[in-house]
């Protein structure tokens, strides 16, 4: 359990730094909103190439999946929008 | 028997509704709104409550056990706590791949919280088998079982529950929403406030030469 609550410790602390980096909260609720009809290109296009690092670190969070250039959020990734939401509004 | 909506689809279509357009000043507000909020320290309670995972495992066997399993879900999803079905991570009805004892190892490892819902055994034994021999998961499980059983161990203390040490007893299905959504609460909120006591202290867990107790208790001389 001791490994397992460490883990934890540096997960919980690093999403909210990966939520608030760069653009990438812009991004998770582009993809809120508008999934499952996006893919990189229109990101790339409205966010700039480095959206491409963005994702790879909210897709190593679980936030969302990419399967040929489509992207869309996981159930995680509602989840934590659902919960970003709900502190907000 | 309680139906609900899918929390992933209601929530998703919910987000589409509240999220204003992107490309707007609306977005842009709505947006620093989050950020300022996410910014604040208390918010790092909610965010470690959200990062837990909680497993809700129990009988499969019928239509009726299933959509329970599934309510029990949505009922933890909906109050802000992530849950799964093992169903995630297999098709529960198809035979080959992983073996249900693989997943459930998965599973398990995965997952901070078990809410086991004690069954007829038929649904439920590997389950049942593996986590009563798993000593090291013991501290993370729940074990909710009908009252009329759950009276039963008055005088027959060895029956198979008694490999669980928290268990809990309940009457009516309503009854066990409730108590699901109860403890696993207590529970989420107890083990997120020690993550980030031991974060916010640098102390135990998050500093760097911590050792495991099983480490440390393996070096205890025995007499």
């Amino acid at each position: 359990m001791g490994d397992d609550l460490k883990k934890l410790c540096i997960n919980a602390s690093c999403l909210k730094a990966i939520i608030l980096q760069n653009k990438n909260l812009d991004v998770l609720l582009y993809l809120a909103k508008y999934n499952p009809d996006v893919c990189i290109s229109d990101l790339v296009e409205k966010f700039g190439t480095g959206i491409v690092d963005s994702l790879k670190d909210l897709e190593k969070y679980n936030l969302l999946t990419e399967r040929n250039g489509q992207l869309t959020l996981t159930e995680e990734g509602i989840f934590q929008v659902d919960g970003l939401l709900a502190i907000a509004v | 028997m309680i139906v609900l909506e899918d929390y992933f689809k209601k929530a998703k279509s919910d987000l589409e509704k509240k999220i204003p357009d992107y490309g707007t000043d609306e977005f842009g507000k709505f947006r620093d709104k989050i950020r300022v909020q996410l910014k604040k320290k208390e918010s790092d309670h909610f965010l470690i409550v959200r990062g837990l995972k909680v497993l809700v495992l129990g009988d499969w066997n019928t239509k009726e056990k299933k959509q329970r399993l599934y309510d029990l879900k949505t009922i933890l999803l909906g109050n802000g706590i992530y849950a799964e079905t093992i169903d995630k991570y297999c098709d529960v009805d198809k035979k080959g791949g992983l073996s249900q004892l693989q997943i459930l190892e998965l599973c398990c490892i995965q997952h901070q919280l078990i809410v086991f819902i004690d069954g007829t055994g038929t649904g439920t034994l590997v389950e049942q088998n593996y986590l009563a021999t798993n000593y090291v998961f013991h501290g993370k499980i729940l074990y909710f079982i009908e009252e009329s059983k759950f009276d039963e161990s008055k005088h027959n203390p060895s029956v198979y529950f008694k490999d669980f040490p928290t268990i809990v007893p309940y009457g009516t299905d309503k009854e066990l929403f409730d108590k699901v959504l109860i403890y696993s609460n207590l529970r989420i909120y107890r083990l997120a406030e020690i993550v980030q006591k031991q974060v916010s202290s640098g102390k135990g867990l998050s500093n760097p030469k911590y050792k495991p107790w099983k480490d440390r208790l393996s070096k205890i001389p025995r007499g």
